[in-house]
């Protein structure tokens, strides 16, 4: 495993800095925009073991994508007993005002975020799946990017696949879906968390970066209208807002960011919307659970990649496991995200624990529980030492004439020492994240 | 030539006048405080004067005042605090001007927060402000073929140049020169966006500066015609 810090890391912070590298996060209600912390320690993942995830996430995501397209139309799954039919219309991620619809050449999740840790026993492991809006790819491209400015000598000496050919996958697959117009990304504006994200891709892709107010629907065709007045019509929108906020006239009527009647362009077909709506039926927590029966049933193939050990308290058998064991899971809501909504069972008190227990009793849909993945740590540069911290990788699959595992990745480490929570929104940083090429 | 929206034609505009406030402010106190080393008593409080500006430091508190009007984030009359209003402009607007010419501007804001405790004079200082400034508009001037995008923040440059020249009377043939170079810029604003000159407006801004006349002595009609030198012809 390579612990050498790159050539020049200060260099390559500055570089991040002059670049604007950023992250927003509201601490008491106001917004600050803060540095993503990076390190100079790239993750490195052999040849090898590439070829594997590669072949493992393409597989899952083939197999997410049939999920969604048969929950939304003919539920064969549901009627052939793999997957409870209970399951799928209780998740509050279900959307019935997408049933029926044909999305842009049958996909889905055009762009999904599988989030992996590796073992101590070097197996991969999936921990989850993210498929609404997965953000995260900007960083580590534009790391690269400043990486190979700042320390070329790095690159001549290691075999690295070249990762900037993300912003290339992104706009060949809004290409390939678009349904005639222009590709635009529509953004809430500024002061949301990832708008380095959306700014950086719109200008590495060439898509319109556009705000709501922007857009209009005409004779169900979605167009932006310029400064001038004139219209153009939009072919393909990557849309950086959560679903419920995407139609005022379907889904939130309070959203103001949203564009009234999207959803009829998208049902007539003129429209598509990357990722679709009513993806978060799959990623739900609890859909986690079936995705290796997924794999078996669309595919006919055994899952390659695997999941950690999980349960689910919606089967009797499972949740008496569950409530037997709770000291040694860690016990997850369905519905939260960004790492919240995360407990370990062996971290609670006994009036935390007794509450949790009652909750899970009340709500057995709700939550999902996992043993405990020993997940190697990697070392990290703090104060100047190295210290060893858990870490994450959120890999991008990217579908479109095909499907696409991003020879990169998303490397996201904990500052805190025995927290095995690595999300950003919670005061993480990022690596690099090296595959090599032989 | 790509697709602009009415808001971002509005940040383009701006971003332009305040990156222009930042430049020309910095020169003109500069170039006062210079007089002020040779005793010049009247130039500070001139200057303040022609700008508005309260003299909250009195005579004694001089350099203060030049500290204050250089790096005070909070004043709004600051460098600084330009700088930081052109950067609100400037952040929302990446895929268009370029994440190059971006960084000109976080690069100059580096620049100005090193200057103030810098054991450097403020002058030298802002030197490194001016050469990112600079680095900005060739920057833009590479990067961006949409013509419509550089004449919107062009339109914004000259326009906010040509208003701090008059209030701060500047010589009649600087101000020719600048509204001749603003009025080429006019030229090529398409005619159906909101950037259509108002021909009487224009009209009164050619006749202070082209026909040599002392325009100091319409210095308020010209603010004024500047002011609203977008606003729709009727």
């Amino acid at each position: 495993m390579n612990t050498t810090p790159v050539a020049n890391a200060k260099e390559i912070n500055t570089l991040m800095s002059r670049y604007g590298v950023k992250f927003g996060i509201y601490k008491n209600g106001t917004f600050k925009e803060q540095l993503f912390p990076f390190d100079a320690i790239p993750r490195v993942i052999t040849h090898k073991d590439f070829l594997k995830i590669e072949k493992g996430l393409t597989q899952r995501v083939d197999a997410l994508n049939m999920f969604l397209y048969d929950i939304y139309h003919d539920k064969k799954i549901i009627k052939d007993g793999v997957v409870p039919e209970d399951f799928i219309y209780m998740s509050s991620n279900y959307m019935p005002e997408c049933e029926g619809i044909e999305p842009s050449k049958k996909i889905y999740s055009h762009i999904s975020g599988i989030d992996l840790v590796e073992g101590k026993d070097g197996e991969w492991y999936i921990l989850e799946d993210n498929l609404r809006i997965p953000s995260g790819a900007s960083y580590p491209l534009i790391a690269r990017e400043l990486t190979r400015v700042a320390s070329p000598k790095t690159f001549e000496e290691n075999s690295i696949i070249d990762n900037r050919n993300y912003a290339k996958l992104l706009k060949n697959a809004m290409d390939y879906c678009s349904c005639g117009g222009i590709n635009a990304i529509l953004t809430p504006g500024r002061y949301n968390a990832a708008y380095f994200e959306h700014s950086y891709l719109a200008e590495r892709t060439g898509a319109a970066l556009v705000q709501s107010h922007e857009l209009f629907i005409e004779n169900n065709i979605l167009y932006h209208r310029d400064y001038s007045g004139s219209k153009s019509r939009v072919g393909t929108l990557y849309r950086r807002i959560s679903d419920d906020f995407l139609d005022p006239l379907t889904f939130n009527p309070e959203s103001l960011i949203g564009i009234p009647g999207l959803m009829d362009t998208y049902r007539a077909g003129n429209l598509a919307i990357i990722n679709a709506p009513g993806n978060g039926v799959a990623d739900d927590k609890g859909a986690y659970y079936f995705v290796p029966k997924m794999i078996k049933y669309y595919l006919g193939e055994e899952p390659i990649m695997k999941n950690a050990s999980t349960y689910l308290p919606f089967y009797e058998e499972d949740r008496k496991y569950v409530l037997e064991n709770i000291r040694k899971l860690v016990i997850k809501d369905v519905a939260e995200a960004g790492g919240y909504g995360v407990v370990f069972g062996d971290r609670l008190s006994k009036e935390e624990l007794d509450k949790l227990v009652e909750m899970i009793k009340l709500e057995p849909r709700r939550w999902i529980a996992q043993e405990v993945i020993d997940f190697k740590d990697l070392p990290i540069i703090e104060d100047g030492k190295e210290v060893m911290r858990k870490a994450d990788l959120r890999a991008f699959v990217i579908s479109g004439e095909k499907t696409t595992v991003w020879a990169s990745g998303l490397t996201r480490f904990t500052r805190l020492k025995d927290s095995f929570v690595v999300n950003s929104s919670q005061g993480g940083g990022f690596k690099d994240t090296w595959v090599l090429s032989r | 030539m790509g697709i602009i929206s009415l808001e971002h034609s509005s940040d383009l505009f701006w971003l332009g006048r305040y990156l222009e406030r930042t430049f020309t402010m910095q020169r003109a106190l500069l170039s006062v405080y210079d007089k002020c080393i040779d005793n010049d008593v009247t130039a500070r409080r001139d200057f303040l004067a022609k700008l508005y500006i309260e003299d909250e430091w009195g005579r004694e508190n001089a350099n203060a005042c030049f500290h204050d009007l250089i790096f005070n984030i909070e004043n709004p009359h600051s460098v600084r605090y330009s700088l930081e209003r052109a950067y609100d402009n400037a952040i929302v607007l990446r895929e268009r001007i370029s994440t190059e010419a971006l960084s000109q501007i976080q690069l100059a804001m580096d620049a100005v927060d090193a200057g103030a405790h810098s054991i450097h004079s403020a002058a030298y200082s802002m030197l490194g402000l001016e050469d990112r400034l600079f680095a900005f508009w060739g920057c833009v001037s590479d990067h961006v073929y949409d013509n419509e995008v550089l004449n919107l923040i062009r339109c914004g440059k000259s326009i906010e140049r040509l208003d701090m020249y008059i209030r701060l009377e500047y010589p009649a043939m600087d101000m020719k020169r600048e509204f001749d170079r603003f009025c080429d810029t006019l030229r090529n604003v398409p005619r159906d966006t909101p950037y259509r000159y108002n021909s009487k407006q224009l009209s009164v801004l050619v006749e202070s500066f082209d026909l040599g006349l002392e325009y100091t002595d319409r210095k308020d009609e010209c603010l004024v015609s500047l002011s609203k030198i977008f606003e729709p012809n009727v």
